[in-house]
């Protein structure tokens, strides 16, 4: 049998290059409105930690009226939680060093120090059992495995406590409140943490080694 | 090294949907049977290798003798290549139906079976049929209108796995069915190259003249498809002839079966290599290139995430045990876990593109369950495609590198 020289039907060729092409386009500019939507969540957050003030203040006003209420400080703690998770997000797309991202985190930190104040003031008004954790972390390479380690501990802590308070401070920095919390505390490596004022002066390798302070103050 | 993964892995996407697209369009094209006049029913030799298959064989044979095809139209040829079970003496039992003869011979692999059968067959089409397939009782006499075309030498069927149950099964079942996808729209292309088997008809004249099975090829079902082609044949493909095979249900078995398979590619690609030309069409310049290059960079990609994923296990484990591994502890539902983490997924492109890319795929599989009559039933054909999702990636990688170690240190792989 004579066997001919075979065809190739281009029109396919190019019709699967054109539709390979429009889903790839379509997937390209859905990424990019994707990031559009992260880059301008700065400024939504940005609103959202100011209009946050005043929700604090408010609280505080509230506190008066409705003392010892647990859902008020409760919602807030939660709203604290999300507002620091979309801080960490940013960090990751925009980079640690980006300066927007900086300014929303001296931002959070102040609005984590009335937070706190308001939940100490909780604790000797009504008798509630809160712990305090405050977290000092630097952003350095040689730090990052040591903080991050730590960071995940005392995020276990705050999941499996319920009164558990933790506020984190970046020790990198610029800002008034870091500075005078950071040296009030004497935190001088690569990361600090005090437990209801008294500052862990043992390295932390392991949630136990922390883990009986709660436990002595919930009990 | 992150940014060439990631331009990678973004031209790995864009290769793939162009394939994807490519095949599709092949898919849904119609191609008429070129009618020219009434069918004339040929007769047809099945042929039945049979190496050690004393439990499947008697099902077998009665399977073809059940086809839809009238009686005095086939035969069906058992040979036995040399077994040490029982498999010859139920060949030689089967043999008393008129319709049956049985044949032995010294052990010398499935292809030098097949050679026996189609030497003794007086079909004018002969069938391969594995001892271990089922057979849907009009697959044979679907195939038979493809044969009016004199171009075409040999006609595949539609390969489904039968009933699949486990993790491992499934996933197969998922593979073959996107096989079917697959095969169809080469067919259209005429770029089939394998064909299964499982139960594919030929045209016994092409034997003759261009010599039998490769008696020493590991994939002689692969060599003898690529030899068609380098003979610009044609293979169809009738997918509604449904052929069901037991796929292995255990990684051992499984990894070899499938290194065979693998290494048997990559021996008759680099036999056929002067086929990856313009000369043979679409077969030349696009499926063999996209095939080999769709291998290598689903490896390099799977090896990366494959490394990265460890690398984060192992740090993930060790922040774990730091907490005594208390997982249950570490959980808790928050209110805007979900908001956050739906942020998460559509701040990162590759995520997108894998969402479309599967959802790309099962609307493919929807497509082929609606054309090609299953017996599972949809919610099975969807457990199956959740566990493709997850695992084949990885494991598709693991049979390749293999298969190419195989190669590249000329080890030798026997039929079993």
């Amino acid at each position: 049998m004579e066997t001919k020289l075979r065809k190739i039907n281009w029109s396919k060729i190019i019709l699967a290059f054109l539709i390979a092409s429009f889903i790839f386009s379509f997937g390209l500019l859905v990424g990019y409105l994707s990031k559009q939507i992260v880059e301008s969540s700065t400024i939504t957050i940005e609103d959202t930690l100011r209009n946050e003030f005043v929700n604090v203040e408010t609280l505080g006003l509230l506190e008066s009226k409705y003392p010892c209420e647990s859902f008020v400080l409760d919602k807030a703690s939660e709203k604290l939680e999300y507002l620091g998770q979309l801080i960490s997000l940013l960090e990751t797309k925009k980079g640690k060093e980006n300066s927007d991202v900086l300014e929303l985190k001296k931002l959070y930190s102040v609005l984590e120090v009335r937070h706190m104040l308001l939940t100490e003031e909780r604790n000797s008004k009504c008798g509630t059992n809160y712990t305090t954790v405050l977290f000092f972390y630097s952003n350095n390479k040689e730090c990052e495995k040591s903080a991050e380690k730590v960071s995940f501990i005392l995020t276990y802590l705050r999941n499996k406590y319920d009164l558990v308070r933790i506020y984190s401070f970046d020790l990198n920095l610029n800002s008034d409140i870091s500075g005078a919390m950071k040296s009030y505390y004497n935190i001088d490596s690569c990361y600090g943490v005090v437990i209801n004022d008294q500052k862990v002066t043992k390295e932390i390798q392991d949630s136990k080694d922390i883990e009986y302070l709660i436990n002595k103050r919930s009990s | 090294m992150e940014t060439f993964i990631r331009i990678l892995v973004f031209v790995s996407i864009y290769l793939g949907l162009f394939t994807m697209s490519f095949y599709l369009v092949g898919f849904l094209e119609r191609r008429k049977i070129k009618d020219k006049g009434p069918i004339k029913l040929p007769f047809v030799s099945i042929i039945i290798p049979a190496y050690n298959e004393e439990v499947n064989l008697e099902k077998t044979v009665e399977t073809a003798l059940s086809l839809e095809y009238p009686k005095n139209k086939f035969e069906v040829l058992i040979i036995d290549d040399g077994s040490k079970d029982g498999t010859w003496n139920i060949a030689q039992r089967m043999a008393k139906n008129p319709q049956v003869k049985a044949f032995t011979k010294t052990n010398g692999g499935k292809g030098s079976a097949l050679n026996l059968g189609i030497k003794k067959a007086i079909g004018e089409l002969v069938v391969s049929f594995d001892a271990d397939s089922m057979v849907n009782k009009d697959a044979l006499i679907k195939m038979i209108p493809y044969f009016k075309d004199p171009q075409v030498m040999a006609v595949t069927p539609a390969m489904k796995v039968y009933k699949p149950r486990g993790l491992l099964q499934r996933i197969q079942a998922i593979e073959y069915d996107q096989g079917i996808f697959l095969r169809k729209a080469f067919s259209n292309f005429n770029a089939v190259h394998v064909t299964p088997g499982p139960f594919s008809a030929y045209r016994k004249e092409f034997f003759e003249k261009h010599g039998g099975y490769d008696e020493h090829n590991i994939t002689e079902d692969m060599e003898i498809a690529m030899r068609i082609q380098s003979l610009n044949y044609k293979i169809a493909n009738s997918m509604y002839s449904v052929v069901y095979t037991v796929a292995p249900n255990q990684l051992g078995p499984l990894t070899k079966q499938r290194r065979r398979w693998y290494f048997g590619m990559v021996k008759n690609l680099w036999k056929y290599r002067y086929m990856f030309s313009k000369k043979y069409g679409e077969l030349g310049v696009m499926i063999l290139p996209l095939a080999v290059s769709t291998i290598f960079i689903t490896m390099i990609v799977t090896f990366y995430y494959l490394i990265n994923g460890l690398i984060e296990g192992l740090k993930q484990a060790s922040l774990y045990s730091s907490v005594g591994f208390d997982f249950i502890s570490n959980f808790k539902y928050k209110s805007y876990l979900i908001s956050l983490n739906i942020q998460k997924l559509f701040s990162e492109g590759i995520i997108l593109f894998a969402v479309f890319f599967f959802v790309g795929m099962l609307l493919m599989l929807i497509l082929v369950n609606k054309k090609v009559r299953s017996v599972d039933k949809p919610i099975s054909t969807f457990i199956s495609y959740l566990f493709f999702m997850f695992f084949y990636s990885l494991l598709f990688t693991i049979w390749w590198t293999i298969s190419i170690v195989y190669s590249i240190t000329h080890k030798q792989i026997k039929w079993k």
